[in-house]
């Protein structure tokens, strides 16, 4: 397995430092630009939305292209890089919860996930049988959509583990899907 | 109803399968001609024929016949599939009765499977139920019609009260009924047996008489003389049926005093005679007859005298066509309209009585002879009507899907109908699939995405929606359209809208078109999917799908030029995006961008001649696709999916993005400044930007698809003929 290097972590800091000032001025032209659109602002918010790894438009940067395991279901390997994100179209006058089902291997654990939203750092949890990492998304009234930023520095070659591999990605956790779903509380 | 309003523009091909013990050539038995003749009629309604043949005659089993030569001429191709079956292959029933399945080989399925999947039918014709199972290997699209010649149920019981040899298939209702429930059109040889069937089954049940018309005749020379003796006839095939019948018959005619004093001649040909043995003065056993045509014209009337059988008498319709008076009973007559008291005579006695009131009154002869044509003249009617139903089951039956739109998707090399027809065959490989076209211009040649789709003109300038309400009504009321897929903008589309949906259950709508889009921001609370919305399915599920699923076919030539530069494709900038795109082409040294307009505002159609110029210019190494048009960024991250080209779309309202420096450090560029700093290496954007299979989504919109198209009641939509959904 080869580890990312860890002196990223410096220039990564002062690069959201850099962004959460760039995000006050650009919130407001979004603000402006929202209410000055013809979109309806009291559009309905769905029960949920599910991000199939066999879509296209919500991959902004990271993954690797679907494929399907045994079972048939599609995934996608993240590893292009040592961020992936999603850019997901969604009413964002609510908060929201993600569930994203992200499957590590012996070659590298999920544990040191890190998420954020709109480039903004949040909590995001992770555990239990499902390998769900669920974390929540701020409403930001008026914005259209969300950005979702995955930190996972970590990830393997497969031709350069097994000689016999002609797999010769850089491969890091398997993606099997997104659920969103309105938090169901207060903005 | 304007009768302009639907015009073909272009046809699709159709081909049919045809499966059949019994050989098409040469039409010297009635299953046989039955069998050309139902080909016969598909080819004059336009469809390939592609004959298989699983010999189950003797002399096909023997050898392969001199007539193979006529079936590869006469049919688009001819096949015989070998018996893997021990001889003989009609063997008796293991039990009380055939199973349905009994005589089926499974080296029939082996070669279906192979051949169906790897070539696609619109119609399977399976010839008797005993071969139903092939009707299994058929696909979903495919019409599967069950041409049952003959009502094996009850011949066993039959053949007993004859006190026939127990021989060939026969079969119980519940065994039948398996066999018709495999079809989804049931065709019968006559109305009697299309009730039966119809009792069996809900499948569409359709009655089509055979009838062949012949030549006309000329008088023979002895026609109405009253001197000499009549000559009545029958002509019939070596079967148990037939021989038990013409036994009965030939007791009844050789004891009779009468017949004896009457001037009547009976002659009987064919191989029935093999198994006859009479030595009345008045009866002739001729055994097989070279001509049939000399059979014919040297009788005054045709006997048929035959109770308890089954399918249609093809001897009978023979005999009308020949313009012969038919003396019959009711059971030979069966099938055909009787016009005359002769014609449905109830035994043997009265047949013989007929006859012996036809040899001493002439004048009745006669009469009988011009009611016999009449009846010939109705028998045929009833054929043509039958299969002109037959052809109406077929289009109501097919699961068609109907793209309507007003984009000339039939023109090649426009970048604003690639898509439509990539989308457009992707449907051909599930269902037929046919396109309404509400535009201006017609096809020249066709292209090759839509070789297999038939397009007509929906549209009429003068009154758009009056004309394309009347052409919908039409196509509803000719076909089972299962789904439509909606691709039109402006003033008109909600008004489609509501027609299609009041005419389909299921419409798709092409989100890439704003007026769509718009819609379906009023109906549904999910994000509007890039490209199409499935409104009964999946309503939870956000799927898009690459734009392109394969390389047009005008792209082939651009793989072999040498990538170099960068290329900034506009798609629907705002002014920002304008700026934007200056910093970058300054900005950006080692790759120098071009530029080229795809959009020109955010909802703004594609530059019709994008593609031309696209080609015109250099192969880049990058893309840019910049603004906030959604459908050109996915037209330009197909192009660079094709290619293998990193494409990095976005618009100052998607800033920041997230890039990596050159010593591959994450960065957020929140400005096109810091995009022309930090994109200018195509291979560390190749590491990063995503990567999608060409059909990424399709697969999943052809998956469900076929869902649906499983779940669609084809039989409860083929008998709402007069208007669908509605």
């Amino acid at each position: 397995m080869e580890n990312s290097s860890s002196k990223d972590a410096l220039s990564f800091r002062v690069g959201l430092i850099e962004r959460a000032v760039a995000e006050q001025g650009r919130r407001l032209e979004e603000l402006m630009h929202a209410l000055s659109d013809d979109e309806p602002s009291d559009r309905r918010v769905p029960e949920k939305i599910l991000v199939e790894p066999a879509s296209v438009s919500p991959f902004a940067s990271g993954f690797h292209f679907h494929e399907h395991d045994a079972a048939g279901r599609a995934y996608r390997w993240t590893g292009r890089g040592d961020f992936f994100e999603l850019r997901v179209p969604m009413n964002r006058n609510v908060n929201w919860t993600f569930e994203m089902e992200l499957r590590g291997n012996e070659h590298v654990s999920v544990d040191p996930l890190r998420c954020f939203v709109d480039y903004i750092e949040i909590p995001v949890s992770f555990g239990g049988p499902s390998w769900l990492a669920t974390g929540r998304i701020p409403a930001k009234p008026l914005a259209t959509h969300a950005v979702l930023t995955f930190y996972l520095p970590g990830h393997f070659i497969p031709s350069k583990l097994d000689p016999k591999s002609v797999d010769h990605r850089r491969l890091s956790a398997v993606f099997y899907g997104l659920k969103l779903a309105p938090a169901g509380d207060a903005k | 109803m304007q009768n302009s309003a639907m015009r073909v523009l272009q046809r699709a091909p159709r081909k049919a399968l045809i499966l059949s013990p019994v050989a098409s050539h040469p039409q010297d038995f009635g299953n046989r001609r039955r069998v050309y003749q139902t080909c016969e009629f598909l080819c004059q309604q336009g469809y390939e024929i592609h004959f298989l043949l699983y010999p189950m005659e003797p002399d096909w089993m023997a050898r392969v016949q001199d007539a193979a030569r006529d079936m590869r001429r006469e049919w688009d191709s001819f096949q015989v599939i070998p018996a893997s079956r021990p001889f003989p292959l009609q063997s008796p029933a293991i039990g009380e009765h055939h199973t349905i399945d009994e005589w089926w080989d499974p080296t029939i399925g082996t070669h279906l499977s192979w051949l169906f999947e790897r070539e696609h039918f619109d119609l399977f014709v399976v010839n008797y139920v005993f071969m139903s199972k092939a009707l299994e290997y058929a696909g979903l699209r495919t019409v599967k019609v069950l041409e049952a010649h003959d009502r094996f149920a009850g011949r066993k019981e039959l053949l007993l009260r004859l006190h026939a040899r127990i021989e060939s298939f026969y079969t119980t209702e519940s065994e039948e009924k398996i066999a018709l429930d495999r079809s989804d059109i049931v065709i019968a040889i006559k109305e009697s047996e299309a009730e039966f069937y119809a009792s069996l089954t809900d499948r569409e049940v359709i009655s089509v008489p055979f009838w062949q018309d012949q030549p006309p005749r000329s008088r023979r020379p002895m026609e109405g003389n009253a001197d000499v003796p009549l000559r009545a006839g029958f002509i019939g095939a070596l079967n148990v049926v037939n021989v038990a019948n013409m036994e009965a018959f030939l007791a009844e005619f050789e004891s009779r005093h009468d017949i004896a004093a009457a001037p009547l001649l009976f002659d009987i040909a064919g191989e029935v005679c093999e198994f006859l043995d009479t030595r009345h003065p008045q009866v002739r056993l001729l055994g097989r007859v070279e001509s049939l045509d000399e059979f014919y014209d040297s009788l005054d009337v045709v006997a048929v005298p035959m109770t308890l059988s089954t399918g249609l008498k093809i001897k009978t319709g023979e005999a009308l066509a020949f313009g012969k008076a038919v003396v019959a009973m009711d059971d030979g007559f069966d099938g055909f309209p009787a016009v005359d008291e002769f014609h449905t005579l109830d035994s043997f006695a009265a047949t013989c009585a007929a006859l012996v009131a036809l040899a001493s009154n002439r004048p009745r002869l006669a009469k009988l002879e011009w009611r016999s044509r009449i009846s010939a003249l109705l028998a045929r009617r009833r054929k043509e009507a039958g299969y002109r139903k037959l052809a109406a089951a077929i289009l109501r039956v097919e699961p068609k899907i109907l793209f309507v739109t007003d984009l000339p998707v039939f023109e090649e090399g426009n970048a604003q109908v690639e898509r439509l027809a990539q989308w457009c065959q992707l449907c051909t490989g599930v269902a037929a699939t046919m396109i309404g076209y509400l535009g201006e211009g017609v096809p020249t040649a066709p292209r090759p995405e839509l070789l297999e789709v038939e397009i007509v003109a929906m549209g009429d300038d003068s009154a758009p929606q009056d004309s394309a309400n009347s052409a919908w009504d039409k196509l509803a009321r000719r076909y089972n359209i299962i789904e439509v897929v909606l691709s039109v903008d402006g003033s008109l589309a909600p008004q489609l809208l509501q027609i299609a949906r009041s005419h389909c259950l299921r419409v798709i709508l092409d989100t890439w078109r704003s007026a769509l889009a718009a819609t379906t921001l009023t109906e549904t609370a999910l994000p509007v999917p890039d490209y199409w919305q499935d409104w009964e399915q999946g309503t939870d599920v956000l799927v898009s799908a690459t734009a392109l699923r394969y390389r047009p076919r005008l792209f082939e030539g651009w793989r072999a030029k040498r990538a170099e530069g960068s290329l900034a494709i506009l798609c629907g900038p705002d002014s920002k995006d304008r700026n934007g795109v200056e910093i970058l082409i300054d900005g950006i040294t080692n790759i120098e961008p071009e530029a080229l307009t795809l959009a020109a505002a955010p909802d703004a159609p594609f530059e019709r001649d994008f593609f031309a110029r696209l080609l015109a210019g250099r192969r880049p190494r990058l893309f840019f696709a910049i603004g906030r048009n959604a459908a050109a960024h996915a037209l330009c991250e197909a192009i660079g999916i094709i290619f293998r080209t990193p494409c990095l779309h976005f618009s100052d309202a998607d800033l920041p993005i997230l890039l990596q420096t050159e010593d591959g450090m994450p960065v957020l560029c929140e400005t096109y400044a810091d995009i022309a700093r930090h994109a200018g290496d195509p291979e560390r954007l190749a590491e990063i930007l995503p990567i999608h299979r060409s059909d990424t989504g399709w697969n999943i919109y052809k998956e469900r698809l076929i869902d649906r198209l499983a779940s669609a009641d084809r039989r409860a939509a083929g008998s709402a003929s007069d208007g669908m959904g509605r």
